[in-house]
Formats: C-alpha cells, structure tokens, sequence
C-alpha cells in the first residue's frame, strides 16, 4: 500500500512533532498529542488550528474526550494529567508522577483512570484524586472500565489487576477486587461494550481473551510481531487486531472466538499499526506502520477476500486513528506529523 | 529463536551499553561523552540520577523492569522500560545520532541486549553498537572474589564476560604489577573485548561511542592468536572460547547445532559470535547470540580472502574439544581434527 488510489482527504494538515494520539470529540474538535509535548486542537470541520491544548514536556502520550461532556484529558511524559474545559481558557494540570501512557473516563465520565507509572490514579472530572493504586507489577500500559463503571481494569507486566471504584465519600481500598493472571507483558487492553469479555495485546506476539463473569480465558499465539493494535467493534461481536501485515477478526458472538479461525483482511504491506470501528456502523479502519491507511466494510462481504473500500498513504507510520463520532470521517495521525481527515 | 537483525544495516541508529559498578566512573565518563559529543546529538537512558544538563542532549531516567518473555526459553528476559522509551524515541521526527543506555552496577547486561533481539520494531531500527564496561582498577579484582551463594551471579564477572570494550579507570590507583593482574583476569574471562587504560575516565569518544562490538568483522580481528589457543579450559569459571576452522560449512547444520546448543547451554553461554564461511553463500555469514537467542545476517563479501570460519564463545563451563568438534561437524566435507 503505497499509492494513493484517488481517494482525497477531507482535509490535511501538519502538527509541530511525531503522533502518538488522535482524538475526535462530540462537539467536532479533534485533539492531538504529539510527541515534542504539545496537545493542539483542531476544528474536525477543516482542521483549522483552534486554542492550543495542554503541553507535557518530554511528549504526549495519551488523549480522552469525556463521554457525554465536555472535558479533554490528556497525559504524558512529564507525569501530569491536562484537564481542557470548554468554559475555560488555560488547561488545568493534576500531577500524578510517572509517565502517562494512558488514560480513559468511565462510560458515564464521572471518573477518570490514568496510568501513571506503575501506579493507577483513579480522578473525577474536576480533578480530584480519589484513588491511588500503587506500585503495580510493573509499569501500566493500559486502564479500563467495566461497562458499569464500578472497577478499573490495570494492564501490566502478569496480567489484569482489578480494583473498585470507591463510593462517594469512602476511601478506596488498596487490594485488587480481581485478578486475571497471565505470565505476559501487556500492551493495551480493551472491553468489549457489552462488557463480557477483555482481551489484552502483547509484547509476546499474541492475543489474550478473558471471559469476564467466569474468568475462562483463551489465547491467539504465533503472531510475526507484537500485538499493539487492537479494537472492538460497537456490537462486541467483531475483535480486530494487529501483529502482523493482515487485519484480523475474531468472531464473539455465542460462545466466542474459542475454536474459531479468524478472518483476515489483507491489504498492508507493514505491521498493522493501528485499528478504528466506526462508533455509528460497521466501517473498520486501519492503518500500517508504513503509513498505509485503509477503510473496510467487513461485514458487507463474505469470508471471500475482502477488500478496502477507500486506501491511501498517510506518508509515514500511522499512530492513531479515531471516526468522528458521526460516523463520517476517521482521522489519522502521523509519525510524521500529519494529521489527515478522511471520508469514510 | 531469533528476533529482529541486530547486525550490519548502517542506517540504522547506534545504541551504546554502559555498565559498571558504582564507583567505577561511570557518571564522568558519561559527563564526559556528553560535553565532547562533537556535533553529535546523543540520547542518554540512565537508571541513576546523575547530575547531567547538556544543550541537545536529552536525559531520559528509567526504572530497570526486567520481565520474561512468555515464550518458555527460560533465560529469555528483555527490559519492559527500554522497550518503551526506545519505541518512543525511534518515533519522534527529530532523530537522534547515538542513544546510550546506562546501567546500575547490579543490573544484568543480558536482558538489555536481548532486548534488541526480541522486539522487531527496535531492531529494526536501532544497532545495538556495543556494551561497555567500566571496571575500577583498584577495586576489580576484589569484586570478581567476591562470593557468591551457590546459583547468584557475580554481577562483576558478568559484566565483564558481555563487555565488546572495557574502560580499565582509576589505573593511577595501582602500580604497575596491580595492573598486569587485572588485565590478566579480565582476559582469563573476556579475551574478545578490547581494553582501554584511562585516569578520570578520560577516553576517546569513538572508543566508547563506535565499537562494532556487534559488527564482527571488527570484533573478532582483535586476537588472531587467541583463535587458535587449544589450551584446555574446562571448569565452572567464566571463560572464553575461540575457534578457527577452514573449509565451508553447511548452513543447516550449523542452524540445527547452534540452536541446539544454545537451547542446551543457553543459560551458561553469555555471548557467542562468529564469521563463518557457509558453502554457496558468497557473503560472510555474521551469527552472534546473547544467551538462547542468536541471530545470523549476511555480512561483507569473503571476495579473495581465503574462507575461514571463526567462532567465539564466552560463558561458564565452557568445553572446547566439545565446542570445537560442535563446528566441525557442520564442515561440508569432514575432516578429522588434527
């Protein structure tokens, strides 16, 4: 994939270093983290330059937009969290210490979880610390919520550790609620929205899958490479994920992937980099480390080959990869520094 | 069991290991490589505070995460930080010409390299250039004494036996004598790593910052005699191994015993390299592992030279006569040894 096959952008435009995140809000901005620290916003009209964003010396990792509100997160490597408010013109800042490789609200956006090291720092909107989960195995790579919004999930080195989400007024308790255990390095970790499974990607080529009620778990070994991309779709039916040079998807419904081949969508010449579900309709985007950029309709067609409906070269590795949450565009980041809209 | 290419491509960008024990000189010498850099935009990773502010140096701190990797090989371990600060690194637009990653003196050198063999996306863009270590000259000797409950590693005698180059510091701390039996220790362990003398870790800097200790049409020039030493060496100490062999060898074979013996001995043998002369490859055959993971790439054409293959291992109980009878079974037409 590295011709543009006629397909145009909605708009392009450049940020000042490499992406590490994108993000497009409710209310049509797009955020961006790049990697010399600044956080720019952009009008997802035209990507016109907005208010600058949160700046985090030594590079931005990590972006979120509130569920059903209007405040911006954003993390990286000096150890603090930004908070944007539309009413507000200065970004606030929460120190939390360690590196913020990610962070992610609660479905209702009452909470906030960051990674922040090898601890996990637990906010509320305005802020506030409300739990501090120390001294994990090792450094977070990733938080999740369960669908209810009651605990956190904490991606690290052997596995899963669970913690509850304290009550108002009460003061959290240290101890993990939960513990799936797996001898691996995670790299993400993602819930499916219906909440009944987790899956992790790793560092050792391969896929984890945990059933949440029983805690049954399953694994997709023997990937070329490690699985940094990976991705639910919005009817927690399809799992996407990277590892290598084709997408590959899991079926969950029934009685899940277990015992299942996977359908693959051929079409990157690198690594799969990075994996968007359109959060309106079935459209999955892709994206390669060689900055091919990809969008498909994999349930339209058969198990036949699949092809992309729409593929182009972003021009250099795609790091992130987010739809309008419309529907009508996704828009893709750069190692580059591009940042580029494109219809879906 | 190999990982990403560690060897030749030149485009790709240096990585230096530095390590030693606290005291060995270590913070100078870094102080030094960062205010003689020459142009030279360097990336520092440490693991101990220093007290370090250079224009267009940039100082990263990363707390050791050493993790297994889930693939049975029980030696297997890489470093979760470096994994992460590399990957990083390698993605901004403003590139680094050098990255140098520092050590504790307690920190095991091998998962740091093995780092580079495990995780393709940093081996595919980053060589990992060299390991060096800076020994105390006053002070090396009583560390490599130092004893060990059965099983715990002796960090000093590792860090030798991984070094490419050593830094012999403080060697105006020790008379002459002192100093013949210091280098006759390091070299009863490490015969492959070339040492450099220096006062005030004063060095130069493409002594530490362009050591090919990975690139071993360099490596293995440094001691054509210790090639053909069949002194016997067989016992539980840390040693090193050379062996010289002409002839051409068949490349299945050589895969099938390697991988053997590094699946076997993998946990004893801390470096093996070799340039070795495989039959219809008109290139070098460039193979070096870090414990159980190895890795082969093609290197320089043999052209006229005459084909000879040379293998070194550095490790414990390291059985010569066995090594040795090892490679020559991999020989195209056997010949009996001499």
């Amino acid at each position: 994939m590295t011709t543009t096959t006629g397909e145009r952008t909605a708009w392009r435009t450049e940020v000042p270093e490499s992406v590490a995140a994108v993000s497009w809000s409710a209310d049509d901005r797009v955020a961006v983290a790049d990697l010399g620290g600044q956080v720019s916003l952009l009008d997802g009209r035209d990507g016109g330059t907005l208010d600058p964003g949160p700046v985090h010396e030594g590079g931005a990792f990590a972006l979120a937009w509130q569920p059903g509100g209007d405040v911006l997160a954003t993390g990286g490597a000096d150890g603090r969290v930004g908070l944007v408010r539309t009413d507000r013109a200065e970004p606030g800042y929460v120190t939390v210490g360690g590196w913020v490789q990610a962070l992610r609200w609660s479905p209702s956006g009452r909470h906030l979880a960051v990674a922040a090291g090898r601890d996990v720092v637990l906010l509320d909107a305005a802020g506030s610390v409300l739990a501090r989960w120390v001294r994990q195995p090792s450094t977070v790579t990733d938080v999740v919520f369960s669908r209810d919004g009651s605990r956190v999930g904490c991606a690290s080195y052997g596995g899963l550790r669970w913690f509850a989400v304290p009550a108002p007024g009460r003061s959290p308790s240290l101890e993990p609620v939960r513990v799936l255990a797996w001898q691996g390095s995670l790299l993400l970790a993602r819930v499916t929205p219906d909440g009944r499974w987790v899956a992790s990607g790793n560092q050792d080529a391969s896929v984890h899958v945990w059933r949440l009620w029983s805690g049954e778990d399953a694994e997709m070994a023997g990937y070329p490479e490690k699985v940094d991309a990976l991705a639910f779709d919005r009817t927690s039916r399809w799992m996407a994920n990277g590892g290598t040079t084709e997408v590959h998807l899991w079926d969950f419904s029934g009685k899940g992937p277990m015992g299942r081949a996977p359908r693959t969508l051929p079409g990157h010449d690198a690594q799969v980099s990075a994996l968007a579900w359109q959060p309106t309709g079935d459209l999955l985007a892709s994206a390669g480390r060689d900055g091919g950029l990809a969008v498909w309709a994999p349930s339209a067609a058969g198990p036949a080959r699949h092809r992309p409906r729409t593929r182009l070269d972003a021009g250099a590795r795609v790091t992130g990869l987010s739809w309008r949450p419309d529907g009508s565009r996704v828009v893709a980041g750069t190692t580059g520094g591009d940042v580029l809209a494109v219809p879906a | 069991m190999t990982g990403g290419v560690v060897g030749a491509a030149t485009d790709k960008v240096p990585v230096t290991v530095l390590t030693g024990f606290l005291g060995s000189g270590k913070t100078t010498l870094l102080n030094r490589i960062l205010t003689e850099q020459h142009g030279r935009r360097i990336a520092v990773i440490e693991n101990e505070f220093g007290e370090i502010g250079i224009d267009d140096a940039l100082v990263i701190d990363a707390e050791e995460e050493v993790f297994e990797m889930n693939n049975g090989c029980i030696c297997c371990t890489v470093r979760g930080d470096l994994i992460r600060i590399l990957g990083t690194l390698m993605r901004r637009k403003d590139r680094f010409d050098h990255i140098l990653i520092e050590t504790t003196g307690l920190a095991d050198p091998a998962p740091v390299a093995q780092t580079f063999f495990m995780d393709d996306e940093i081996g595919s863009q980053l060589r990992l250039d060299g390991i060096i270590t800076l020994v105390d000259a006053a002070h090396l000797i009583q560390h490599l004494d130092d004893e060990r409950p059965e099983g715990v590693e002796n960090e000093a005698v590792e860090q030798i036996a991984f070094a490419d180059r050593i830094v012999l510091n403080k060697t105006d701390l020790v008379d002459a004598d002192q100093l013949a039996e210091v280098r006759r220790r390091i070299g009863e362990i490490n015969r492959l790593a070339d040492v450099h003398e220096a006062v005030q870790a004063a060095v130069d800097l493409d002594a530490v910052l362009d050591v090919g200790g990975f690139d071993l049409t360099r490596a293995l020039d440094l001691d054509p005699a210790f090639m053909t030493d069949t002194e016997h060496q067989h016992d539980l100490t840390v040693t090193s191994v050379g062996i010289e062999l002409p002839g051409e060898l068949v490349i299945e074979q050589l895969n099938d015993w390697l991988g053997e013996l590094l699946a076997e001995k993998g946990v004893d043998i801390f470096r093996s390299k070799g340039i070795l002369a495989v039959r219809g490859m008109p290139e070098r055959y460039v193979f070096q592992g870090v414990h159980m993971l190895f890795d082969g790439t093609q290197g320089e054409p043999w052209g006229t030279a005459e084909r000879v293959s040379r293998a070194v291992f550095i490790g414990r109980d390291l059985d010569r006569a066995e090594l040795e009878a090892g490679l020559r079974g991999c020989l195209a037409v056997p010949v009996p040894a001499a």
